[in-house]
């Protein structure tokens, strides 16, 4: 709604004693400009001060050869000082994406600085200490003015700088991961929201992963980690916490139920190592028993057969026939994507039944690949592949369609 | 009102550490000790890339004997790793030995912190040090001459006495 048209569109009934001009002014209160009418506005500007930005950076580049360094220094002290000035001046005046974004550019000048300083003084890097520099005023930004696009710089600087961590150097950035907690986990604590929640989620388990890959640990450790992340998400009280680390916890449990069922059908892997068993085993048992806890304490919101992906079937590997073992983990991930649609049903869940039946699909074209593959012309096999997929994906929609059709809740 | 005056004092920090990039820089010329250093040749395929040359150093390769730490601490991987050098006598610094922790010194001999990682080559009791030194930047395009004289240099190194060093001049042999 825009305030001005309603007044001018109310101006005309007030003339027309319809409605009185207090009223109007009441009726008008009730309706602030939508966020709409400011975004749409409130690009233009900012697109306009990254060109500027990008056209300054490039003239400097092409010259940089030929600055004295003091000089180099001189200038890169100006501009970051004039963007976060010229940001502060916008703040004040109310204009905040703007504000924000010159302020962005500042932070993102700073960490520039750091490394064309670094060129021009021979100084080498020997670990990610630049990033945890570079997101410093990041984070006084973020937790003073709130906003979600320094959220976005800080999820950018700490997963990118731990990638750059293990890329360059070969070693996992301790002091990013705190920092990561700190803004990005803090941040998300104080005030959740859904896409930021998701964020720091995510974040956190490819931090998880490059840590496993980093230190050599044995890969079962990250499938822990997706457990804990799992029981972690039935022990927290906020939902939007809830939601995010549940899922992403069974994501990973389900990729590994199909790593290991590769990985344990294919006889030239079939010596399969297990992690160190005296630290491993412990913590496998205590969060198991976590788990089973959360879920009898909050059995309501919790159906049982969501863990059943989570129980380290591996193990049998050990006693059992390894082909067997991997069969095993095809079952589960067929009986996991079938309780998930069924339950999708059940609550009339329209994302949970789209979910599932990305599952369901997925395992089915894993199976029909290892069975089918061998004892079938490629040609054929594709064709035959396609058509089945189409089919089942049919089916399941007309059967979602029928479902919902009825008008079901739809808690997308 | 915090939003007041918070980012001036977060500016001017920012301000202070990129002077503070620079003034090690310049402050090693004030209080550093200059050591001459003997380059050796370099794998041709990374010697320049882009606006680098890259240098390889006679102390960059050091006999593992030298090593004064427990052997197990030279895993495949790098690690921190101080080099203590003396002045040969044509006036060259050499590698006397590596500590894993500082070690303490005479007067005549110079640390340079580096990092360690042992080598498998055909000489398995070798160990790689890298020093940060070895990439020498050079305005754009003009790399060509040093790269055909980079093995056989010297370069002048400038040690501050708090540890930090950097190449102030390298010359052909």
């Amino acid at each position: 709604m825009n305030q001005k048209w309603m007044k001018q569109e109310g101006q005309k009934w007030v003339e027309e004693k319809i409605i009185t001009s207090d009223q109007l002014d009441l009726i008008v209160a009730r309706y602030p400009d939508s966020k709409e009418m400011k975004k749409s506005t409130g690009i233009l500007p900012v697109l306009a001060s990254i060109l500027i930005a990008i056209g300054i950076l490039s003239f400097i580049a092409s010259n940089w050869g030929d600055i004295p360094p003091l000089a180099r220094l001189g200038l890169l002290v100006i501009i970051m000082i004039s963007f976060y000035a010229a940001g502060d001046k916008y703040l004040k005046k109310g204009n905040e994406t703007l504000g924000t974004s010159l302020n962005l550019l500042g932070i993102v000048t700073f960490g520039a600085s750091i490394i064309l300083l670094g060129q021009t003084f021979h100084l080498t890097a020997t670990d990610a200490r630049l990033f945890v520099f570079w997101s410093l005023p990041a984070v006084f930004y973020l937790f003073r003015d709130r906003h979600k696009l320094y959220f976005f710089l800080l999820a950018v600087l700490t997963i990118g700088g731990q990638l750059y961590s293990m890329g360059e150097f070969n070693n996992f950035s301790y002091f990013l991961f705190v920092i990561f907690l700190i803004s990005i986990g803090g941040f998300v604590f104080l005030y959740p929201r859904t896409l930021e929640t998701w964020l720091f989620t995510i974040g956190l388990s490819i931090q998880a992963f490059l840590l496993v890959i980093i230190e050599d640990l044995n890969l079962l450790w990250f499938f822990l980690f997706g457990f804990a992340l799992y029981t972690a998400g039935m022990w927290i009280n906020k939902s939007l916490f809830k939601q995010s680390f549940k899922r992403m916890g069974s994501l990973i449990g389900f990729a590994f139920a199909y790593g290991l069922y590769f990985t344990l059908t294919n006889e030239f892997l079939s010596d399969f190592e297990f992690p160190n068993p005296a630290f491993y085993l412990p913590a496998l048992i205590a969060i198991f028993a976590l788990a089973i806890l959360g879920k009898r304490k909050e059995s309501i919101y919790l159906p049982s057969w969501e863990l059943i992906i989570f129980v380290p079937y591996f193990y049998l590997a050990k006693v059992a026939d390894p082909l067997l073992t991997g069969l095993l983990y095809l079952v589960v991930m067929f009986a996991y994507s079938g309780f998930m649609l069924a339950e999708g049903y059940r609550n009339e869940n329209r994302s949970q039944i789209n979910f599932g039946i990305v599952l369901f699909l997925l395992v089915c074209l894993m199976g029909y690949f290892n069975l089918a593959w061998a004892f079938m012309p490629k040609s054929m096999f594709f064709l035959i592949g396609g058509i089945l997929l189409f089919m089942l994906n049919g089916f399941l929609q007309r059967k979602k369609k029928r479902i919902l059709k009825n008008g079901g809740p739809h808690h997308e | 009102m915090n939003k007041k005056r918070g980012w001036i004092i977060a500016a001017i920090l920012q301000v202070l550490f990129l002077l503070f990039i620079a003034g090690s820089y310049y402050s090693i010329d004030y209080f550093g000790k200059d050591i001459k250093i003997k380059t050796v040749p370099v794998d041709p395929r990374d010697i320049l890339y882009g606006d680098y040359v890259t240098l390889r150093f006679d102390i960059s390769n050091v006999p593992v004997s030298k090593w004064k730490g427990e052997t197990h601490l030279l895993a495949s991987r790098q690690r921190t790793a101080f080099v203590v050098l003396e002045e040969n006598k044509e006036g060259y610094y050499e590698v006397q030995s590596v500590y894993p922790d500082k070690p303490e010194v005479k007067d005549h001999q110079v640390i340079l912190k580096g990092q360690a990682e042992r080598i498998w080559g055909d000489t398995s009791e070798q160990m790689q040090i890298n020093y940060g030194i070895e990439r020498y930047y050079v305005e754009e395009n003009t790399g060509k001459t040093l790269e055909q004289q980079a093995s056989d240099m010297v370069v002048t190194v400038r040690v501050a006495p708090w540890g930090t060093f950097k190449i102030t001049d390298i010359k052909p042999r």
